[in-house]
């Protein structure tokens, strides 16, 4: 066993005994005495060397400021130690954010964190596996945001747990640490990815026609704003002119809408085929058709806009996953 | 270097950004520390690595290349071994230290590396104690520690985390909070008695009487002031024509040179002492030797530290290389060797044959004119007063024949011509004759009760053995200027000799504040620097802990640093919480208050836009105010982003709203 994997092996058993004893956290919480744990870095140790060959040069040569000195620099250490400690104590921990992510993209967990103490705070680390981010500094009845970039590796549901947050503030000697556990699920879709035509549409109509040829000629006319309603397909410019916020709507939108199904692809294994269906979703979307998604055990009647996209998405993430089986 | 010049700023690795500058600076002030006892060369090095790495950062020119650094390296460490012989110790240390920290500093990247140049000079500020502990040194000690413990805080994390005055005033906190640990720790941490292993001490200059005499040599050292000792008596101080501080005793004389016999070994002889007993505690600066002035001649001293020689010097065990307090006790009346042995008589008497011959012809005559030996000194002594003999601090040159020149031609001396003279007068008549050094006289600090011998005091003077009598001191130059024994040096010397400090000893008030200051150190000196295991244990006594072991000293220990870090840890606790109600809804009460004074009262339901314009219905002269007032606080509460000064203005609003109240 080398070091480092005997120093990781002794972090899981502390955070599993932690996780034991402080139980699962509902937001918002305030880290408290109980949960903040503190020992000395690396460099601290070195530190300690530093004092320990003071205390014997001054002690060989009855150095009496020699003495003083180490003594004022043991002080410092104890005194660090507890500013450290209290650098922690009292933050609250105001409410967690995912993103959206495709599988190998990094999908971001914001955490948003409040101090409702009198004392600035410095140097907030949050980890979550071996990403991190910083705070600087977080002021006396501030409240702060910071997002971490965890990476993903395949579709399905990502439970973001061995979050943390440490600062080895003031002099590094120390460094204090809060291990929290929320109940976050991040929903990390399948990638997008195969080169497959999508099928055709079922509206009779548009038969054979090429998507990409279509929607922006066929303007129909404007709707009023419906939340998910894509970006891309406001009003900008009636919006400038002081109009209220409108949709542009496409012939190509509502007309011809698409129902894809697993079935339609022709790759033979499962994730290949979740991934062409993804694709086709994302394209669909772009171009603001309406579509649908057929699955054996969820059926999404066809619609438009960011939503729908985000539906079908998330219901192709979990298919045939622990979760999905177990809504079942 | 033939490639610096101006690149762009892609190709600098390490431009002077934060931490660098505050690691820099760290180290340029523990070095300062060592100004005084580095040699040039080593702090000409140190100063032209500090400004060029500073230069690299400035004007962004090329750093060096690593190959140019391990030569520097192997320089410095050759030029150490050159300069101490020696890489070992304080001084080759603290230079080989300052030297290789300011090579790192050109190496310096990452965090680590900071943190152990800072470390480094937490040690240079180590060693600048070793040099010395003066009083005067803690003021600029604290502000390098304090300098170093903010760099501290910088290096870590990044720039952004802190800002310099925060870091500043963030060490300072956590150095005073610090302090309460450092005085418990410096007064119970069991004091164990080094050395551990020897290694070679610092080396100092020092001033002061050496282990030879020629004619001219004491009066160098009236020129400083410099403190040999310090003596604080217990009782009555003895008359000043009885302070004599015995210092080396010299045998040989070649003529010109009086020296410590060396290799000889004579019996120890008996001295019976009488007259009063002073006890004294002696407070000795470092001499670098082993001698102990002690008060003519000592009776009592810690046995197992000092000894004494066969001609009554007090010495210690060890080497004075640190201020050291003894107790002793010494009387002023005495019968030293009244039996002496035949080879220090013989020592005693021996005078090379080949010098001085004028002397050696004065000397059989003026014995064979004397009746006795003690008539034969009492003439001496008189040919010194009434002939044309001068005590001068500035003497001409002497030949080699030291003496004769002096007794003949020149005729004006100090204290070691004299009893140079008198003593080869003594030993060419027979009598048993040798010269001591030491001090004669001190100052009485007259604020803290203790005297100062300066070695501006150091003094020469005779032994000779009479029969009966034993060791007689005779201080020949007493005869030519008895008031530099009554009074000290300066009513000796004319007007204008050199004097160490005349300007000083002028003026009443500077006297004054030279004592004080005096006085400060020694009591820093005696409660701080020479703290040890005995005064722990008279401490814990103080404490009521009759019959202190290590057992109490660490439970004590334990206690004192538990209810340290106690007081610490609420005082942390309490900080975390708002003192008071927040200044804005404090500001809006004070508002709410003075409308109740105007009988409008504001009712619990009351929103304040609400009370706002019921205000203006009832009062529309205070309308203006009120409803700016009301803005200012609903911005402050519940604005999304009020200015950074709503807060002040909404102060300064209802501080100015003092309507009148009118007559109802």
């Amino acid at each position: 066993m080398t070091p480092s994997s005997v120093r990781a092996a002794l972090a899981d058993r502390a955070r599993r005994w932690a996780r034991r004893r402080q139980g699962a956290d509902t937001l918002p919480f305030a880290l408290d005495r109980r949960r903040i744990y503190i020992l000395p870095t690396p460099f601290g140790l070195l530190f300690a060397l530093t004092v320990f060959v003071m205390l014997l040069a001054s002690m060989n040569y009855n150095n009496s400021l020699g003495l003083a000195l180490t003594f004022l620099l043991t002080g410092v250490g104890l005194v660090a130690m507890h500013h450290c400690h209290r650098n922690l104590s009292g933050i609250v921990i105001s409410g967690v954010q995912t993103g959206e992510a495709y599988a190998g993209d990094r999908l971001a967990l914001t955490i948003g964190c409040e101090n409702p103490t009198a004392i600035v705070r410095h140097d907030l680390q949050f980890e979550c596996d071996d990403e991190e981010s910083r705070l600087h500094s977080l002021e006396a009845r501030g409240r702060g945001l910071t997002t971490l970039q965890l990476p993903t590796a395949t579709r399905g549901v990502l439970r973001p747990e061995r979050l943390l947050l440490s600062t080895r503030f003031p002099f590094g000697l120390f460094r204090a640490w809060s291990w929290f556990y929320l109940p976050v699920e991040a929903i990390v879709y399948p990638r997008p990815a195969g080169k497959q035509r999508p099928p055709p549409s079922s509206g009779p109509d548009h038969a054979g026609l090429d998507l990409k040829q279509r929607g922006d000629e066929d303007f129909r006319g404007f709707r009023s704003y419906h939340p998910g309603d894509s970006p891309r397909h406001i009003a900008w410019k009636a919006l400038a002119r002081g109009a209220p916020l409108l949709v542009k709507e496409h012939a190509g939108a509502s007309g011809a809408p698409i129902v894809f199904e697993l079935e339609q692809v022709e790759a033979r294994d499962l994730e290949g085929r979740l991934s062409q269906v993804a694709r086709w979703i994302v394209d669909a979307e772009h171009q603001a058709r309406t579509f649908g998604l057929r699955l054996p055990a969820a059926r999404f009647a066809p619609a438009t806009g960011a939503l729908q996209r985000r539906r079908c998405l998330t219901a192709l993430a979990l298919y045939d996953t622990d979760r999905n089986r177990a809504a079942r | 270097m033939t490639r610096t010049g101006i690149v762009p700023r892609a190709d600098l690795p390490s431009p002077l950004q934060a931490p660098l500058p505050w690691t820099l600076a760290s180290l340029v002030l523990a070095v300062a520390l060592h100004v005084n006892h580095l040699p040039v060369w080593a702090l000409g090095s140190f100063a032209v690595l500090v400004t060029w790495r500073a230069l690299i950062g400035l004007r962004r020119i090329r750093p060096p290349p690593r190959l140019l650094l391990v030569v520097a390296a192997m320089l410095v460490l050759g030029a150490v071994l050159v300069s101490f012989r020696t890489i070992n110790g304080i001084d080759a240390g603290t230079a080989m230290l300052a030297l290789m920290s300011g090579l790192k500093l050109h190496e310096t990247r990452t965090t680590r590396d900071h943190r152990i140049l800072l470390m480094i000079a937490y040690f240079q500020v180590l060693a600048s104690f070793l040099y010395d502990q003066q009083f005067w040194k803690l003021p600029l000690a604290a502000f390098v520690v304090w300098f170093i413990t903010a760099s501290l805080l910088k290096v870590t994390g990044e720039p952004a985390t802190i800002a310099p005055r925060a870091a500043l005033r963030l060490s300072a906190r956590v150095l005073l909070q610090a302090t309460p640990l450092m005085l418990i720790l410096f007064l119970l941490f069991p004091r164990v008695p080094g050395p551990f292993w020897s290694l070679p001490n610092a080396e100092r200059a020092v001033t002061g009487l050496s282990e030879e005499m020629s004619p001219g040599d004491i009066s160098e050292l009236t020129l400083t002031s410099d403190v040999a000792f310090r003596v604080r008596f217990d009782g009555r101080p003895p008359p000043p024509a009885a302070r004599y501080w015995r210092g080396p005793v010299l045998h040989d004389f070649d003529g010109n040179t009086w020296r410590r016999t060396r290799g000889v070994f004579h019996r120890m002889e008996t001295a019976e002492l009488s007259g009063p007993a002073y006890d004294y505690s002696l407070m000795l600066e470092p001499n670098e030797r082993s001698w102990v002035f002690a008060l003519d001649l000592p009776e009592q001293w810690p046995s197992h530290e000092f000894f004494q020689t066969y001609d009554y010097q007090l010495r210690s065990v060890a080497p004075v290389d640190e201020p050291v307090t003894v107790r002793l006790r010494s009387r002023s009346r005495y019968v030293a060797g009244a039996n002496l042995g035949l080879t220090l008589r013989q020592s005693d008497t021996r005078l090379p044959s080949d010098s001085n011959e004028r002397t050696l012809e004065l000397a059989k005559r003026m014995r064979a004119a004397a009746a006795s030996d003690v008539d034969y000194i009492g003439d001496v002594l008189t040919m010194f007063r009434e002939q044309e003999f001068v005590y001068t601090l500035t003497p001409p040159k002497t030949d080699y024949d030291s003496v004769d020149d002096f007794l003949f031609n020149t005729r004006s001396g100090f204290c070691g011509h004299y009893a140079s003279a008198f003593t080869t007068l003594m030993r060419a008549a027979g009598i048993p004759a040798r010269v001591v050094t030491g001090y004669q006289g001190g100052e009485l600090n007259r604020l803290a009760g203790y005297y100062i011998v300066r070695q501006s005091d150091a003094h020469a003077w005779s032994e000779v053995w009479l029969a009966a009598r034993g060791w007689t001191r005779v201080d020949p130059t007493a005869a030519v200027a008895p008031e530099r024994i009554e009074r000290g040096r300066m009513g000796a010397a004319g007007a204008n000799e050199p004097v160490a400090d005349r300007l000083l000893r002028q003026y009443a008030w500077l006297r004054d504040v030279r004592f004080a200051w005096d006085a400060a150190n020694t009591l820093w000196r005696e409660r701080v620097i020479e703290f040890n295991a005995r005064s722990q244990q008279r401490l814990l006594e103080w404490l009521g802990i009759s019959d202190p072991d290590w057992r109490a000293l660490g439970i004590l220990l334990a206690a004192g640093i538990a209810l340290a870090l106690g007081v610490l840890g609420v005082q942390l606790a309490r900080e975390l919480k708002f003192h008071g109600a927040d200044p804005v809804q404090r500001s809006y009460v004070r508002f709410c208050r003075q409308m109740e004074r105007h009988g409008l009262k504001r009712v619990a339901h009351e929103g304040a836009l609400d009370f706002a314009a019921r205000v203006r219905n009832v009062r529309p002269d205070f309308a203006p105010a009120c409803d700016r007032i009301t803005r200012l606080y609903l911005d402050l509460r519940y604005g999304n982003s009020p200015s950074a000064t709503a807060l002040g203005e909404l102060v300064r609003h209802v501080r100015a709203f003092r309507p009148a109240v009118r007559p109802a």
